[in-house]
């Protein structure tokens, strides 16, 4: 098995002497590239922050993550953003558009930030995939809220990273529009050969993952 | 209700540097506000004051009234108070008396000479005492019939010394008609000393203040004139206009010649409104509030997205709509409770020093003449002394009311805002965002376009902002371009032509003096061919150049004399170009103006008699001692000459003049001296000016020191008031990009998780804010530009500040634009930096 | 890389060039400027004091040295009398830096200077911009090689993965072959034996007969799964009716439905055309009917619901039979796996069916997942694109 993502030993604690609240306690854990895992566990099990640190976003207070073999921490602030540009695209919950930007401009918005030029005709597919080919114009503000994530989906699919971390991207959504996101997201996900790690606490969906790792209390329970 | 005020208050403790940095911009704008009403009404106020304590309190003075008139005004309805005044006679000699009194016969032994000093004997009734503030430095007025009172230096001009109860005897002639009668002697008791008496002694005029009893005993009933002083009765509230208006009625009542009347136009001008002058100020007052205003307003306006999302979760914590307006209004309060006082005590505490000094500058001013610099010591003292307080309720009521309106105006907003939509809504309010339902947008995204898109969302806040500090930008360069205007050696210049200049003070009008008048000096004018021998004698003075003065009346542009006078200079061929270069209107050539039918009149002369033009007949009555002589000429053109060149209306070649009056009219000699003897000869010039109490002397050094120290203090006022503006629109600035980051710290916080990097953060936030720097600084320099320029054409047009050559502020301009570009780009950096110390995630995270 | 640094040399050298060969021009022009001036100065001078003509001359050409007639007239003090009286008369340095033609001529070599300079500037940010530039792109250019490498690496992976598919699928086969095997040679080993009854015998010939027709369907299965796994069954999508796929569905399964006395049905929705492959996919709802019908009680109802979605269309299958426990929801989807319920042991069953259904709905672009009913029971949700 090929890992693309590795966490080692990672610790992040919040809070002072007597009321520490262990969000990752000593959590290691590989994800397979290619493949399609998501992490479950309940409200303030700590699987946000977990993704947030894989992801590079949040500084854990010991432990590595490694990405492609190459520990992301060991990256000054600016060479990790460039890295997390080109490698992983995120998806989160809710407001993951830029309000003053249409569909078009926003799904485009992270290549812009890495100087790249737009690869037009993969662009269009995508949003023939997400079926928002109409939208191309339309402002965030029009969106439905499945709208708004399959945009968001997008998004995160266009930079072609090669890991998408999604941070309970369905929560906000009904069951149906639910199963559209995530459907959606799973074959484009295979099709372009991306890995996806997405945080759930709907065992429904998170059954349509290839892996499943509990979180409880900072820990992982299964894996 | 305590629950509330808590709620405010602990909201107030954790948005502690928001409010803290509202709270300093309602500490600045209460202090300018405060600072620019109390010092301005208190100018007023204090001059206004002086003006009561220094100046007579009559309304109006009625000359040449017979004594039946005189009974009937007294019990005219509308007089409330009536004096009399009585000048009679003019004392020719003094001489102490023997205790036996048999000093009749002994011929008066006081060296005084008729042309040197001029003492008046008069009468004046107790309420003429009363309105002309007459006082005593001791003693009593003349009751008795033989009683005088006198000036102590007169005693000493005689060489007499003597003290209250003394006896001297005088000699003087009664006026008659038409002249002075013998001169007779008669022994007095004086009974008092009049205050004042170092002013007469340097004017050479005295008074011989003795009982009506006196007077009447000397003049006989039909011949007696009497000078009427009266105040109208319920005068409190009318207008200065409707008071002169009713005097005019009364005096053709009662055929008393226009004028023979005389108002006291000071002290109307001190108690009784005029509604021109309280216009104008009340305009300039109303800018300053507005500019402050708009500034409290804009930061409140600005912080307005997490104001509207307190409220929503205040409704959703189930306060009710008037739970909320108490506690947005407490909050608001406390920021303003605290700095409101702050700012008013600073402002009671700078007003103080700031009057005095405004009083002391000009107190020194050497170029007032020694009336004026007393009275300005006057109101000086009266603010030292503490008579005059420099604080009146109405103004910090009035500051406290604009501040606490803007404030609630500010808050009223959000608070609106935040009961039209759902709790829920509120608490995830993003601000209002473009109605749009679509945009065009990119093919291709950079930061410079993703800037642009967050610039034209909120396009109502930004415009607010920009709006408010180009507001204060204008104002600063309009200010700048005066003062840059106002150059301390050009307006020196503008004064004076020479180094130095002697001029003969005369003045028309004052009974109390007739021998000041023009008409009176030039029978023996002291500026004769021996002065100027004298003069041009002294060590050093290289040039000497004469100019000569007649005044009349303009009878047909200004019958009431209310205008202006027609006072005509004479000036001499060497001068003749350069008056032909400063022709604005019409054409001539010295020569043409040699024929005497032609005149000249000065630019102030367009303003004065706007409908007049170049070609009118001007007709001029001119005062000579002869009588008026009546001329008539063309005008031949309009010049902008200086005071320094001419401060008269209008300008003859000295030939023409001297046709018309055959004494002698020089009244101006100006001096041009060699520089490396300017001490010498500077010191040998003042030394003749002091020959004459008729001669003031004037030197460029005096004027430029003025100048200098008027502009100075200009200079210094105008800048502490503009610091002060710009130190609130630096506030404005910083609110407004601490506000852009925080608000949209979820977004931002999203944007660095797909990519956006620290330095890419910066950058557009430097983009940002240059974009406000750049749209200021333009409109700034620009509208402020021509703001300044047109606050120049006015000030010239005016002869505000003697402004007459236009100089672009350049480095005051390159100053304001480096120190807004500075602060904006440090702003920017610590805005960001501080930012990037919240953690990415607590940026995304806290989306409230 | 040559012919780029052989430009800038050849750019740069050229300005040089240039800018000298003006600085010279200019330098020649002020000398001969300066040699007029002079010589305008001694016309001057020597016309109005002809008599002194050698001496002024003399100073102007520098050899007033040898030919003074005032020895105390040294250089230095020459020099600070003259100073002084030009300071007398007014002349300063300012004055005569703007009266002379000199003075252009500085401007304009300052004016040279200063556009060389500016020029030399401007090309030298322009060269640094372009560096940089290019870096970015030999950058970015590597880490695409790295993309690429990644997704060839991942291929490989996949392929090696089906080899190891195909290894295991074969080893598994085998082993599921063996126990219907064994059994049916232990039947033929007893079937032999002479002690047997004539009704003991027939009891094992219809043993045998089962098992041989179980070994018969587990070959057919395999054979389906095995092609399947060896991606020689491709899968065509056209766009066909929905309706029609699920009916033929229905139709297979509709008998044993009626038989265990289950009420099976589908809600009325309106037909589309969706893209898929309408023989395999109607293989999929199939096997989750068969399931259902399968795992629940007579009595009870099975359910088809479609439903249209923005990009799919939503298939629900809804029983009321024993559910699925949230424990085996994960791998009742994988290969070979049958549950742990009594129900489900007794049932026939290869394991496979669920299985199959995934792969093939995934391989169109569809999902499938179970929740439980509410009222006991699962819900299977499938999903197609449109």
């Amino acid at each position: 098995m090929k890992k693309i993502l590795e966490t080692q030993n990672l610790v992040k604690y919040y809070g002072s002497q007597n009321n520490v609240v262990k969000a990752v306690d000593h959590t290691s854990l590989q994800i397979e590239a290619g493949k399609f895992t998501s992490i479950v566990g309940r409200s303030g099990s700590g699987k946000s922050t977990l993704l947030h640190m894989m992801g590079g976003l949040d500084r854990p207070d010991s432990g590595k993550v490694l990405i492609e073999g190459k520990d992301i921490f060991s990256l000054k602030d600016e060479k990790l953003a460039v890295f997390r540009r080109r490698k992983i695209g995120f998806i989160f919950q809710s407001y993951n558009l830029i309000p003053s930007l249409n569909v078009w401009e926003n799904i485009v918005l992270p290549i812009g930030l890495d100087g790249r030029k737009v690869d037009q005709d993969f662009v269009r597919e995508i949003l023939a995939r997400i079926g928002m080919e109409e939208k191309i114009h339309a402002l965030p503000g029009t969106l439905s809220g499945g709208q708004q994530q399959r945009v968001a989906v997008a998004r995160a699919l266009a930079a072609r990273p090669a890991i998408i971390l999604a941070d309970e991207p369905t929560g906000n959504l009904d069951s149906k529009t639910e199963l559209e996101v995530i459907s959606m997201l799973k074959s484009c996900v295979s099709e372009y050969g991306q890995t996806l790690v997405m945080i759930t606490h709907d065992e429904t969906i998170a059954q349509m993952a290839d892996r499943i790792i509990v979180i409880e209390d900072g820990k992982v329970v299964r894996s | 209700m305590k629950t509330v005020t808590k709620t405010a208050f602990s909201n107030f403790r954790q948005n502690r540097s928001r409010n803290v940095l509202c709270g300093i911009a309602i500490l600045l704008t209460t202090l300018l506000i405060f600072l620019v009403l109390n010092i301005g009404a208190n100018m007023f106020t204090i001059q206004f004051a002086g003006v009561n304590a220094y100046y007579p309190t009559y309304h109006c003075m009625f000359r040449q009234v017979s004594q039946e008139n005189a009974d009937a005004l007294a019990v005219h309805d509308d007089i409330e108070t009536l004096g009399l005044r009585a000048d009679f006679g003019q004392v020719t000699g003094a001489d102490i008396c023997s205790d036996t009194g048999a000093s009749a016969g002994s011929a008066a032994s006081g060296h005084v000479s008729s042309d040197d000093a001029d003492i008046m004997l008069m009468s004046v009734d107790q309420t003429g005492l009363a309105l002309n503030k007459t006082e005593l430095e001791q003693g009593s007025f003349p009751e008795e019939e033989k009683e005088i009172a006198v000036y102590r230096s007169m005693l000493d001009e005689f060489g007499i010394s003597a003290d209250i109860g003394d006896e001297i005897t005088l000699s003087f002639q009664l006026f008659e008609e038409g002249g002075l009668g013998y001169e007779t002697q008669d022994t007095f008791r004086i009974s008092g000393f009049l205050t004042n008496s170092d002013a007469a002694a340097s004017s050479n005029t005295f008074v011989v203040l003795t009982s009506m009893d006196y007077m009447k005993k000397c003049i006989p009933a039909d011949q007696r004139e009497y000078r009427v002083m009266f105040r109208l009765t319920d005068a409190k509230g009318k207008t200065s206009d409707a008071i002169e208006e009713q005097a005019r009625q009364i005096a053709a009542g009662f055929g008393i010649n226009e004028n023979d009347i005389v108002f006291n136009s000071e002290y109307l001008m001190a108690n009784y409104v005029d509604p021109g002058l309280t216009a104008g100020v009340a305009a300039i007052i109303l800018v300053i509030i507005f500019a402050g205003i708009l500034t409290i307003y804009s930061i409140y306006y600005v912080s307005m997205i997490p104001k509207v999302r307190e409220y929503g979760r205040l409704k959703a914590l189930g306060a009710s709509k008037r739970q909320i307006r108490q506690i947005v209004f407490r909050e608001g309060l406390i920021a303003a409770a605290a700095a409101l006082p702050v700012g008013l005590l600073l402002g009671s505490v700078i007003s103080r020093p700031v009057i005095l000094s405004m009083f002391g500058l000009y107190g020194s001013d050497s170029n007032l003449d020694p009336s004026a610099k007393a009275f300005n010591s006057l109101c000086a003292d009266l603010v030292q002394s503490g008579q005059v307080s420099l604080f009146h309720w109405w103004i910090y009521l009035l500051t406290v009311a604009a501040v606490l309106v803007t404030v609630y105006l500010a808050l009223i907003r959000p608070m609106r805002i935040a009961s039209k939509i759902s709790p829920v809504e509120a608490m995830r309010y993003q601000g209002e965002s473009r109605k749009g339902k679509s945009r065009k947008g990119y093919q291709n995204m950079n930061l410079f376009r993703l800037t642009l898109a967050g610039l034209s969302r909120n396009k109502k806040r930004t415009f607010l902002t920009i709006t408010t500090l180009s507001v204060i930008g204008i104002l600063f360069m309009t200010v700048a371009t005066v003062i840059s205007c106002a150059d301390p050696k050009e307006l020196a210049h503008e004064d004076i032509d020479s180094d130095c200049r002697i001029t003969i003070d005369s003045w028309e009008g004052d009974k109390m003096n007739p021998q000041r008048s023009w008409s009176e000096i030039m029978k023996n004018n002291p500026m004769d061919e021996e002065f100027m021998q004298q003069l041009s004698s002294v060590p050093g003075v290289e040039d000497v150049r004469t100019s000569t003065y007649l005044a009349g009346e303009l009878p047909d542009l200004d019958p009431d004399g209310i205008i202006s006078g027609a006072d005509v200079a004479g000036i001499d061929s060497s001068r003749a170009r350069e008056l032909e270069r400063t022709i604005i209107d019409g054409d001539f050539t010295w020569e043409e103006l040699l024929s005497g039918d032609q005149i000249v009149a000065k630019w102030s002369f367009a303003v004065f008699y706007p409908e007049a033009e170049v070609g009118d007949p001007i007709r001029i009555r001119f005062d000579t001692p002869d009588g008026p002589v009546e001329r008539t000429f063309t005008l031949a053109g309009i010049c902008r000459y200086s005071e320094g060149f001419s401060g008269s209306l209008f300008v003859l070649p000295q030939e023409v003049l001297a046709q018309i009056c055959p004494y002698n009219l020089t009244d101006t000699c100006d001096i041009t001296v060699d520089p490396a003897h300017k001490d010498a000869a500077y010191a040998g010039i003042r030394e003749l000016a002091d020959s004459s109490g008729l001669f003031v002397l004037d030197t460029y050094e005096e004027f430029l020191d003025t100048w200098e120290g008027t502009m100075s203090f200009i200079s210094y006022a105008g800048y502490a008031f503009l610091v002060i503006l710009g130190a609130i629109g630096i506030m404005n600035l910083i609110n407004t990009m601490i506000n852009s980051i925080y608000t949209r710290r979820h977004e931002l916080g999203m944007l660095q998780a797909i990519g956006l990097s620290e330095r890419q953060l910066l950058r557009m936030m430097q983009t940002e804010g240059l974009f406000y720097t750049v749209c200021t600084l333009i409109l700034s320099l620009g509208i402020g530009s021509l703001a300044g320029f047109g606050a120049y054409q006015y000030a010239s047009s005016t002869g505000m500040l003697n402004i007459t050559v236009f100089h672009y502020p350049a480095l005051q301009a390159v100053l304001l634009a480096a120190v807004v570009l500075a602060v904006q780009l440090t702003l920017t950096g610590a805005v960001t930096a501080g930012f990037g110390r919240l953690s990415l995630i607590d940026r995304i995270r806290y989306s409230e | 890389m040559d012919r780029r640094k052989l430009q800038r040399i050849g750019l740069c050298a050229g300005i040089l060039a240039i800018t000298l060969a003006l600085g010279f021009f200019l330098l020649h022009l002020t000398w001969g400027i300066v040699y007029r001036e002079d010589a305008r100065k001694l016309g001057i001078l020597a016309a109005e004091f002809p008599e002194n003509e050698a001496a002024i001359t003399a100073v102007f050409n520098g050899k007033t040295a040898e030919s003074s007639s005032d020895p105390a007239l040294s250089s230095p003090q020459a020099l600070s009398e003259g100073l002084r009286l030009f300071d007398k008369y007014g002349y300063t340095l300012n004055d005569s830096i703007h009266s002379g033609p000199i003075g252009t001529y500085a401007l304009a070599g300052a004016l040279i200077v200063t556009g060389t300079a500016a020029v030399t500037i401007l090309y030298l940010i322009r060269s640094a911009a372009e560096s940089k530039a290019s870096r970015t792109k030999i950058e970015r250019l590597e880490e695409e090689l790295q993309n690429s490498r990644r997704r060839f690496e991942l291929t490989e992976r996949i392929l090696r993965q089906e080899e190891q598919n195909t290894k295991s699928l074969v080893t598994d086969i085998s082993h599921q072959l063996k126990t219907p095997l064994a059994s049916l040679k232990m039947s033929y080993e007893l079937a032999d034996s002479p002690d047997l009854t004539y009704e003991e015998q027939k009891e094992f010939a219809q043993k045998e007969r089962e098992e041989v027709s179980k070994l018969e369907s587990l070959l057919g299965v395999f054979s389906q799964l095995t092609r399947l796994e060896t991606g020689m069954i491709e899968l065509h999508p056209e766009n066909a009716s929905l309706k029609e796929t699920l009916s033929r569905a229905v139709g297979s399964v509709y008998m044993k439905a009626f038989e265990k006395g289950i009420d099976l049905s589908v809600e009325e929705f309106s037909d589309v055309l969706i893209p898929h492959d309408p023989r395999w996919t109607a293989e999929v709802f199939l096997n989750v009917l068969d399931n259902a019908v399968k795992y629940s009680p007579s009595g009870s109802a099975v359910v088809i619901r479609v439903t249209e979605l923005t990009s799919y269309m939503m298939i629900e299958i809804t029983d009321q039979g024993i559910g699925v426990p949230s424990s085996e929801i994960q791998n009742i989807f994988k290969r070979f796996y049958r549950g742990n319920a009594p129900e489900v042991k007794h049932a026939e069953g290869s394991g496979v069916g669920l299985y199959l259904a995934r792969r093939i709905l995934e391989q169109q672009g569809g999902t499938i997942c179970v929740k439980p009913n509410p009222g006991g029971g699962s819900c299977f949700v499938l999903t197609l694109p449109k």
